[in-house]
This record gives structure tokens, C-alpha cells and sequence, in this order.
């Protein structure tokens, strides 16, 4: 299964990248923000994204939306990982229609346990 | 000269003599505004330069902020190297540990073999012999559990270093918090720096133009809330909401308007309203 870390932070890109391995997943491409995340979606085989929110050039919102708007994607699993906390937030993502959504400072316990989660209910 | 025109001159004399007495009482205050504006001035000067030293004090101390966070990032990144680095080192431990745990049941069987082979071929004729054979069978055997009660011990341990590794890991997301939390501070600085600069043009204070810029970094965004909380409050919040909507799956949106589903790189681009 191959992933895409989304995150404008070297040390976040790290950190989820290590935590993925930790749980099994070694096959990871990394992107910058979400405009880097959409063209690196239509050269890999991408089959699961973990993005942040708040990156410059596009948002981790604006990139859900423009994956969604494509049909190819539509199933395409992805778990939104911010600092942004709040109802809002959360309900704006599911809105944009993210599968599941995790708040920094996270544990790879939380990570393991959302990414189940959605494999279940997509695949 | 007439009565009529003497009295216009009284009249006109009167008035004269209410505008001096108002004049006397005017001119103290007169003389308490001039020393007023005499002594404003000089602060006013004052304040004018005080807001365009701490205008051209905010670069400094915007990008003093933005050093922070490449230092903090930096250090981040070295230490992550660095927990790699055990975390390989650990797992070739455990690796070891493993073949060596392999090679001990290895022996351990093949001294049982041995023990019974001995015991076959000695059965009846040197009961001494089997004895100390027997002797120095349990010996080795209670060495063996010892050695494996210590190897699980070991296991544990690197098991444990593991976990703490990982923990470091998980707490140096901290370094993207407070880099969010600077870029906010630093956002505010350029907001203030932008007020007083314009405040600066307004008085035309001498000098304004020569107000030193902030330096833009890479048009970083930020959550100006973002916190270092690691209660798990925040997720618990996050799961309720998610749980309320019902269904983690998303559901089917219309169909494109190419249809195709595929997207090319202009397309990208064109979001973006870039021509490349």
C-alpha cells in the first residue's frame, strides 16, 4: 500500500513517515504542500493520503476538494492531520470530505487506529 | 460734532474697552498654551522617533523569530537522525538477540540427543559415569533457562528503549506547534510594523522612507491556535464530531464536468491561476 505524507514541515513528513513504518507501511512518497500532493497523485499509485491543513501555495482543505472533484479519487482514502482542533474545523474537513481526522500531537497508536479505521470502511 | 455721534464714539469706546478686558484675560491662557506647544514639541519629536526606531527595530527581531525556527528545526531534524540511528542499532540487537536465542535451543536440543544417545549406549554399564553425565546435563540446563530468563529480560529492555524512542519521536512534533505559533507572532510583528509605517508616512517623519522591510518566509501559513496538548482532548473532541456525522465514508460525488477523471498538469496549474 502505497502513501502520501502531505505536511509543508520537514520534522512532521518525519515523524508521520517513521510512525507509518513503525506500524508496517514502508512504501511512502512525501509532498511539500497540495499543490506538490495533486501532481505527485497523478504519477504514483497513490492508495492512501495523510495531509495537513494549513501548508502555503494549497491548503490541505483546497486539495481534498480538488481530489474529490475528480472521480478517479472519489474512494481514494484520505486522513486529514492538523493543529486545528476545533468543531469547526473538523466539520469543514468532513464537509470537504476527508474519511477520518486526527489532531497534532498525535500517537502512532491514533494513527494505526484511524488509518484501520477507513481501510475498513473503503476497501 | 453732535450728541448723536458723541455717543456713537462712547459706544464704540466701550466696546473696545470689553475687547481689552477680555484680550487681559485671554492672554494668560495665550501664554499657557504657547509654553504648552513649546514643551509638546519636543515629546512629540520624541514619540515620532520612538515609532521609527520600533518600526526598524521589527525586521530584526521578525527574523530573529524566523532563525528560531530554523534552529529549532534544524536540532529537530539531527535528533530525528539520531533516533533513527538508535532505533536501527536497536532492531539489529534484537535481530542478533533473536539468532543467538535460536542457536541456544539449537544446542540445547542437540544436548539432549546427545544426553540420550550417552544414556542408551552406557544403560548398565557405567552407572557412575551416567550419573555425572546426568549431573552435568541438568547443570547446563538450568545455565540454558537461566540464559534465556536473562535474554527475555533483555528483550524487554530494548522493547522498552524502543517505546521511549518512539515517545521522543511523537514529542518533537512539538517543533511544528511552535513554529506555527512563531509564524503567528511573527504575522502580528508585520501587522504592527505595517500600522506604524503608515502612521510614520502621515506625520512624514524624516527618515520614514528608509524603514527597513520583514523579510517574507516562503509564505508560510499557520493555525494561530495551534497548542502543544497532548491530554488527547482535542482528539476525543475531533472522534465525537466525526462519530455524530455518522459515516467515516465519503459519499459519491457528481461526476467531473471532463468526465475523463484524469487531470493533467495544466489543469493543476490553472487552479492556481498560473500559466505554468
Amino acid at each position: 500500500m502505497k502513501f502520501l505524507v502531505v505536511d509543508d514541515s520537514q520534522t512532521m513528513r518525519r515523524i508521520v513517515n517513521n510512525a507509518l513504518k513503525g506500524i508496517g507501511y514502508d512504501d511512502i512518497v512525501e509532498a511539500e504542500d497540495g499543490k506538490d500532493a495533486l501532481t505527485k497523485l497523478y504519477v504514483d499509485k497513490i492508495d492512501f493520503v495523510i495531509t495537513d491543513w494549513n501548508m502555503p501555495n494549497m491548503s490541505g482543505l483546497e486539495f481534498t476538494k480538488a481530489v474529490r472533484s475528480d472521480d478517479q479519487f472519489l474512494n481514494l482514502p484520505i486522513l486529514m492531520v492538523t493543529t486545528r482542533g476545533m468543531k469547526e474545523d473538523v466539520m469543514e474537513a468532513l464537509q470537504a470530505r476527508v474519511n477520518n481526522y486526527v489532531v497534532k500531537p498525535f500517537t502512532p497508536q491514533v494513527l494505526k487506529e484511524k488509518i484501520d479505521q477507513i481501510l475498513k470502511t473503503t476497501l | 460734532m453732535n450728541t448723536k455721534n458723541l455717543g456713537g464714539i462712547l459706544d464704540k469706546i466701550n466696546e473696545l474697552r470689553a475687547l481689552f478686558i477680555f484680550g487681559q484675560r485671554v492672554i494668560p491662557f495665550l501664554e499657557e498654551l504657547f509654553y504648552f506647544v513649546n514643551d509638546i514639541v519636543p515629546v512629540l519629536e520624541e514619540i515620532n522617533e520612538s515609532i521609527y526606531e520600533s518600526a526598524n527595530k521589527m525586521p530584526r527581531a521578525s527574523s530573529q523569530l524566523n532563525k528560531v525556527t530554523q534552529a529549532t528545526e534544524l536540532a529537530t531534524t539531527e535528533i530525528l537522525d539520531n533516533l533513527d540511528g538508535v532505533l536501527s542499532k536497536l532492531n539489529a540487537i534484537g535481530s542478533h538477540f533473536q539468532t543467538a536465542t535460536n542457536d541456544l535451543a539449537a544446542v540445547e536440543s542437540l544436548d539432549e540427543q546427545e544426553l540420550k544417545m550417552l544414556k542408551s549406549s552406557l544403560k548398565g554399564s557405567n552407572s557412575e559415569l551416567l550419573a555425572k553425565l546426568t549431573e552435568i546435563h541438568e547443570q547446563k540446563d538450568y545455565h540454558i533457562r537461566a540464559l534465556r530468563s536473562n535474554a527475555g529480560g533483555l528483550q524487554d529492555s530494548l522493547q522498552d528503549i524502543r517505546n521511549k524512542a518512539n515517545d521522543i519521536m511523537i514529542s518533537l512534533q512539538v517543533q511544528d506547534i511552535t513554529s506555527q505559533q512563531i509564524a503567528s507572532v511573527n504575522h502580528l510583528i508585520q501587522s504592527v510594523q505595517d500600522r506604524l509605517a503608515n502612521l510614520i508616512d502621515r506625520f512624514k517623519i524624516s527618515g520614514a522612507d528608509l524603514i527597513s522591510e520583514i523579510e517574507k518566509v516562503d509564505g508560510r501559513t499557520f493555525d494561530p491556535l495551534a497548542t502543544y496538548d497532548r491530554s488527547g482532548n482535542a482528539q476525543r473532541d475531533a472522534d465525537h464530531v466525526v462519530q455524530s456525522v455518522g459515516d467515516t465514508t465519503p459519499p459519491k460525488a457528481p461526476p467531473s464536468k471532463t468526465g475523463s477523471g484524469h487531470t493533467s498538469q495544466d489543469e493543476i496549474d490553472k487552479l492556481f491561476g498560473k500559466g505554468a
